[in-house]
């Protein structure tokens, strides 16, 4: 599954907690551990399964909880605009 | 200059804001390229899309002291939102030693009477009193001076034993008055921000508390001043500004009891703050 971060979001990086700024609606989100490894994953490689591996391989997590708890993420930034799925 | 002379009927108004009785404070709008800024119907600024002036007028029965205000408070707001430059509302003062404090809070929090209480109690100057300029040499954020008053409440400068100058009436509210203030000399490099609210209960003790860099953003994006400029440019640049503020200080929220004897223990807890740099 692709997972494509829109080109209206813009992130900044600080100690390892990201702020995105939507400049479609002006909204800024915040997030942190988890949910800043996953960004930084789909700028890499809009892909979930690319994001699983980087948050596997940085948090002392199993697959499949890697797995349930990224596309619960995506799910709430897909509802927000910050990110498009593509099957 | 009158209305008729800026020609108010060509201008596209897109934004309009109201005070509490319900009359126009501010509005914004579009004449050709430029945008025209009016405060409380009698000050207009026209300003282009780059931030560079191009007229401040008024319509000659604005107070001398209010236009100053205007002029450095939302008007330099406008002006600054248009160049990409960061403006909070917040106070500001600079330490003895001179490092700056930056307050932040809701309206009612005391911004103002905690800047005033700095200056009086703790060899502080005034910096900022209620729009204050955040700009950067380097990754170092500074804040510069632009009042030369406090803007206090009748009660606020009595309690605090302070004395009013004239009978100022800044927009309608006839219940603060302007109070002469040391003022910082030169822009201060910014130590700490302290974003300040009552405790919910005046038994209650007083709570500092150091905020994450995402708690911070949330809590001071409300006091970003953006006179109704939303364009990409603006807001990309109100982010690359935020990301360096807080790269660059600490973020405390300082929870304090409604008491007026509890003054001496938030002023030194303030103090304490800075300097913090990262």
């Amino acid at each position: 599954m692709k997972v494509v971060p829109s080109p209206h979001v813009f992130a900044r990086e600080f100690d390892g907690e990201l702020v995105l700024l939507d400049l479609d609606g002006g909204v800024y989100f915040g997030l942190d551990g988890v949910g800043a490894t996953v960004w930084r994953a789909l700028g890499v490689s809009a892909t979930l399964e690319h994001a699983i591996a980087a948050v596997v391989s940085e948090f002392d997590v199993e697959e499949q909880r890697a797995r349930t708890d990224i596309l619960a993420l995506v799910e709430e930034l897909e509802a927000k605009g910050i990110v498009r799925r593509e099957d | 200059m009158s209305a008729r002379d800026l020609d108010l009927d060509a201008v596209a108004w897109v934004l309009e804001t109201k005070d509490a009785a319900g009359g126009v404070s501010y509005r914004l709008g579009k004449r050709g390229p430029n945008w025209i800024g009016e405060w409380g119907g009698c000050v207009w600024l026209e300003v282009t899309d780059e931030g560079r002036r191009v007229s401040l007028t008024n319509d000659g029965t604005v107070d001398p002291f209010f236009l100053a205000k205007v002029e450095r408070g939302p008007v330099a707001a406008l002006e600054r939102r248009l160049r990409g430059e960061l403006t909070l509302h917040a106070s500001a003062t600079s330490s003895p030693s001179g490092e700056g404090l930056l307050v932040l809070g809701e309206s009612g929090a005391g911004k103002s009477t905690t800047a005033a209480a700095l200056v009086r109690d703790r060899g502080h100057s005034l910096l900022a009193d209620d729009i204050a300029w955040i700009d950067f040499e380097g990754d170092r954020a500074v804040i510069a001076p632009t009042e030369d008053h406090s803007y206090l409440s009748f009660a606020a400068t009595s309690a605090l034993g302070l004395t009013k100058v004239d009978d100022h009436v800044y927009w309608d509210d006839a219940t603060k008055c302007g109070v002469p203030s040391r003022v910082a000399a030169r822009a201060a490099p910014l130590g700490a921000i302290a974003i300040v609210a009552w405790a919910s209960d005046a038994s209650m003790s007083m709570t500092t508390e150091k905020l994450s860099v995402l708690d911070a953003m949330r809590d001071i994006l409300p006091h970003v001043s953006r006179c109704g400029i939303t364009t990409p440019r603006a807001r990309l640049a109100e982010l690359d500004d935020l990301s360096r503020l807080l790269g660059s200080v600490f973020v405390y929220r300082v929870r304090r009891p409604k008491r007026f004897e509890a003054l001496p223990e938030y002023l030194d807890t303030l103090t304490q703050l800075t300097p913090r740099f990262r």
